[in-house]
């Protein structure tokens, strides 16, 4: 039984409208005290914010149905891409594609995490075999540092050092661009070679191939739809690597009105949610008081950042909060509660946790982030499960040599996107080096 | 936004009162800890409470993964890499007043060298260790046997107080087991129905909660009701079956807990009619996980993302030692069972299986709180295996009998024993199926003893690199679906359950308790 999207509706009372949002003013750093008073606000969300949710508009009679009739839904709630795709068509074609290439950008990313935190002049072994480096180039690349590919190895990874040197990293053939269909990933780029010590084969994998594959379902958005240009700018504005500087792809401009099936289930409550989000990867925490009129997320992220700092015991709070609102307006919306809308209400949850870590980051507190993210993934459950976002974490993850963790997000989205098997060799090779790093450990019952 | 900000001031005062209670806590455990010396942990139970009472040396920050340590200020590699010199916090004091020094750093390293000490993770130790040298009250000289890459990790382990010992030989049965002295947020005492703790101010640690009650919970239902009605304020472990519950309370919050645990049946090989590995594979195929899963775990076959995920060998599946090669047996295969049963000279009369002509009766245990967790597991695998043919008695066994007997490898009447093994970064599974002798194989339940098994569990621990250690693995996964000393069913994730009034309560990844300081409640 896969998850499935319910779509009874249960009579009850409306909910009262209104936010209280609670802020404790207390950092949750895990060591530090809090450097300033606790605080508690009461505010009232504007309507025409909680209105401007997707989450209000689909719970208008008929709306959902109609969406429900018109595409591939159940797979969209599955995030099952490769299954939803083929079976799709206008902006919700081109939505998928730009999703699909946001999810291989951060399994790109995660690879690259993966392979600098193993190979690496810190932490490479003697062991390590010279075909290493080419990988390790290419992971310097992604992550927007010049690689050295000055190595000299022969074979196939020769081969990809002396291509990178040229502009454009389009190594591995992959069909044509087309929207609606869904490319296998290119089994060449992964690579068995033999360690500089004994005769043990090291399985590499080049993380060229999944940038190719993001950049294929970047075209593939384009194309699928007369807005699909704008719907991928706007879905992957957010979502930019370093490398892209280079590679000159999109631009960032967020429309002010997107398709409803470009954000339906979607972490972005409003085209302001993208926006903002775009922004604060690109480092600028302005952007919270900029989009506090348009972004649901950027309202209620706003009072818990003061003095350029975020407080993340208050964006819990925030979160944990905002689905009242929303809920009660959805139920007004339809004319009852439904238990759809308390799915709805948590992707909302999930996205003002997400949103406080990307201001914490825009804000250079790497900790608040990484908190505020811990407390996203612990709503990001059911139908609040979006692929990108948790690679993102994954790759974090791999940032940190985290590798357990790493893994288990990843392993939940094999069946995402093909090749995430694939993209698995660099993540196990950061797995198996940071275990053997550690002491003894016994099984526990 | 200046309005927003504004009423934020307003109610200053009435969340800081709320918040700076620092009352007492009380939460369900699987489990009481068998132990409070963590040189003689066995469960994870034991791993958390040691969490709260003692100090690692090293730990990993759970919110950056930093590795970083409380108790030791600064470090630098000496002897050419062959040992650290720690200088250590001078802030830091044991829970009767003594000052932590490099003294009890250097005893703990002596007593995990000591071969009196009869620990198994001390065992592992002594291939790390070479000794320790006290060059000041405040600076320990850390000596290894060789070189080691990112020296620090090897220092997780909890340190312990010289002064309360009279030798570096101790025992499980020293009285520190039960009142134990540490340096960590709170100061624990087990008794016979909880373990109660209590805050210590310290140095490195100021807990914002003032007192836990540790208790032992029991039918999971009772569990998560006391939760609601705020009878406790946590539980470590919700059953996947009452996740949804807690999911609905808005007076409550499920939180994940990174630990990677894995379920098997455990199979004595020393009973004459399961020696012949052909009836191990009828066994095998003779379980129905698909079904045992629905019925216990309430996860269906085709969930993606479930709690609950089938494994073949003795990893979950996203270690990279498990190898993908090998397939799982998610449903049963009567057929093929019986043609493998009856190929091992086992024949049915009346419908029963017979060996030598005596029936086969099976006798099946359960570590008693794992029947909470996947409740009814144990009825229902007695119902499928009654079902294909086999007699059966079901029991319960204490956590006590399973640390004393099961362990031990002297649960030697059951046929059948359901457990959980549970891991965190490292997955060493050699003490598991090593052959029983010279401390080796510390955990092997039946005496498995298979001479290829110990080759590859060697080649393990010979690896010069990581990807010979991965071949060893990958190849002993293989060949422990063939010989089958366990049938592997599923890993299961953990969350836990915690009211909302407790707060900033990150959970850390295996050990649970790291980030206690900034946990609080109220507010």
């Amino acid at each position: 039984m896969h998850r499935t999207l319910q779509s009874g509706r249960l009579a009850a009372a409306l909910l009262a409208s209104g936010l209280a949002v609670a802020c404790s003013g207390e950092p949750d750093n895990g060591q530090v005290e809090p450097a300033q008073a606790p605080t508690q606000a009461a505010v009232e969300i504007p309507a025409e914010l909680i209105q401007g949710t997707w989450m209000v508009q689909v719970a208008k009679p008929g709306v959902q149905d109609e969406l429900m009739g018109q595409g591939p839904w159940q797979q969209v709630y599955n995030r099952d891409y490769a299954e939803a795709i083929p079976k799709a068509q206008g902006p919700l074609l081109a939505r998928l594609h730009a999703e699909s290439a946001a999810v291989y950008r951060q399994a790109a990313m995660l690879q690259a995490q993966s392979i600098e935190q193993t190979f690496s002049a810190e932490q490479r072994r003697e062991s390590d075999p010279a075909e290493s480096l080419v990988v390790l180039a290419v992971a310097s690349e992604l992550r927007g540092v010049s690689g050295d590919f000055s190595t000299q190895v022969g074979g196939e990874l020769g081969s990809v050092a002396s291509k990178w040197s040229s502009p454009g990293p389009a190594i591995y053939p992959l069909p044509e661009v087309q929207s609606g269909s869904v490319p296998d990933y290119p089994s060449a780029a992964v690579y068995s070679v033999k360690e500089a010590v004994g005769d043990a084969q090291m399985d590499l994998a080049d993380p060229t191939a999944t940038l190719q594959l993001a950049q294929w379902h970047a075209q593939a958005a384009v194309a699928a739809d007369p807005q699909g240009q704008a719907i991928a700018d706007a879905l992957l504005a957010p979502w930019r690597l370093p490398i892209e500087s280079k590679l000159g792809e999109f631009g960032t401009d967020i429309p002010a009105e997107l398709p409803l099936e470009v954000l339906f289930l979607s972490s972005w409550t409003s085209p302001g949610d993208l926006a903002l989000a775009s922004e604060l990867a690109a480092g600028d925490l302005g952007a919270v008081d900029r989009h506090a009129s348009d972004s649901l997320v950027a309202f209620l992220l706003g009072p818990c950042i003061q003095d350029k700092a975020v407080d993340p015991q208050c964006v819990v709070d925030a979160a944990a909060v905002a689905d009242d609102p929303l809920l009660a307006a959805m139920a007004a919306a339809a004319g009852a509660e439904s238990v759809d809308h308390r799915s709805y209400a948590r992707i909302a949850q999930a996205a003002v946790l997400w949103g406080g870590a990307r201001a914490a980051l825009a804000a250079g507190d790497e900790r608040t982030a990484a908190l505020l993210r811990i407390n996203a993934l612990d709503r990001s459950v059911d139908a609040a499960q979006d692929p990108t976002h948790l690679l993102y974490q994954a790759s974090w993850d791999a940032s940190t040599r985290n590798a357990v963790r790493a893994q288990e997000l990843l392993h939940q989205q094999t069946h995402v996107v093909p090749g995430m098997d694939s993209v698995r060799v660099s993540l196990d090779a950061l797995h198996l080096r940071v275990s053997r790093d550690a002491g003894p450990a016994l099984p526990m019952h | 936004m200046s309005d927003r900000r504004r009423l934020l001031g307003m109610t200053v005062g009435l969340a800081a009162l709320a918040l700076s209670t620092g009352a007492s806590v009380t939460f369900y455990e699987e489990s009481l800890p068998s132990t409070m010396n963590p040189l003689f942990a066995q469960s994870m139970v034991d791993n958390r409470v040691h969490e709260l009472v003692f100090d690692r040396l090293y730990f990993h920050d759970p919110v950056t993964n930093e590795l970083t340590s409380r108790i030791v200020d600064s470090y630098e590699l000496a002897d050419g890499g062959k040992a650290v010199t720690l200088k250590l916090n001078k802030s830091v004091k044991w829970h009767d007043g003594s000052s932590m020094t490099a003294d009890d750093v250097c005893f703990t390293i002596n007593v995990m060298l000591d071969p009196g000490t009869p620990s198994p993770i001390a065992e592992k130790q002594r291939a790390i260790f070479a000794g320790c040298e006290v060059v000041s009250k405040s600076e320990a000289k850390v000596q290894f046997t060789r070189i080691f890459h990112n020296p620090q990790m090897r220092l997780g382990f909890a340190v312990l107080p010289q002064h309360v010992f009279q030798g570096t030989a101790i025992t499980p049965d020293n009285p520190f087991a039960q009142q134990p002295t540490g340096t960590g947020p709170l100061k624990g005492s087990k008794g016979r129905r909880g373990v109660t703790f209590e805050k210590v101010k310290n140095g490195h640690h100021d807990a914002r909660i003032d007192g836990m009650t540790l208790q032992e919970g029991n039918d999971p239902l009772v569990q998560v009701r006391t939760l609601v009605s705020n009878g406790v304020q946590g539980i470590v472990a919700v059953p996947p079956n009452y996740r949804a519950d807690v999911s609905a309370s808005d007076e409550l919050t499920l939180k994940g807990y990174d630990l990677r645990s894995w379920w098997f049946v455990a199979v004595n090989q020393d009973k004459p009619y399961l020696k012949d590995k052909r009836v191990r594979q009828a066994l095998n195929l003779v379980l129905d996980r698909n079904e045992l899963r629905e019925k216990s775990i309430g996860v269906g076959p085709d969930e993606r993302n479930s709690p609950c995920e089938f494994i073949s060998g003795p990893f979950v599946q996203t270690s990279p030692y498990y190898n993908r090669s090998v397939e799982v047996q998610p449903t049963s295969d009567l057929d093929k069972a019986t043609a493998l049963l009856m190929s091992a000279g086992l024949d049915q009369q009346g419908g029963r299986w017979h060996y030598n002509g005596q029936p086969i009766s099976l006798r099946i245990g359960i570590k008693a709180p794992l029947d909470n967790e996947a409740p009814d597991l144990l009825s229902q695998v007695g119902n499928q295996l009654g079902e294909a043919g086999f007699d059966r008695q079901e029991f319960k066994i204490t956590t006590d009998d399973w640390n004393r007997e099961v362990l031990t490898g002297k649960a030697t009447d059951y046929d059948l024993i359901v457990g959980k093994w549970s891991f965190g970064l490292v997955e060493d599974v050699n003490p598991l199926f090593h052959t029983r002798k010279d401390g080796r194989g510390a955990f092997n339940i039946f005496g498995f003893s298979n001479a290829q098994v110990d080759a590859l569990l060697a080649q393990y621990d010979a690896a010069k690199t990581q990807t010979q250690a991965r071949d060893a693995y990958h190849k002993l996964h293989e060949k422990l679906n063939d010989e089958l000393p366990y049938l592997f069913l599923w890993k299961l994730d953990t969350k836990s359950a915690w009211r909302t009034e407790v707060r900033s309560n990150t959970i850390s990844p295996y050990y649970y308790w790291t980030a206690f300081d900034s946990w609080k409640y109220g507010g």
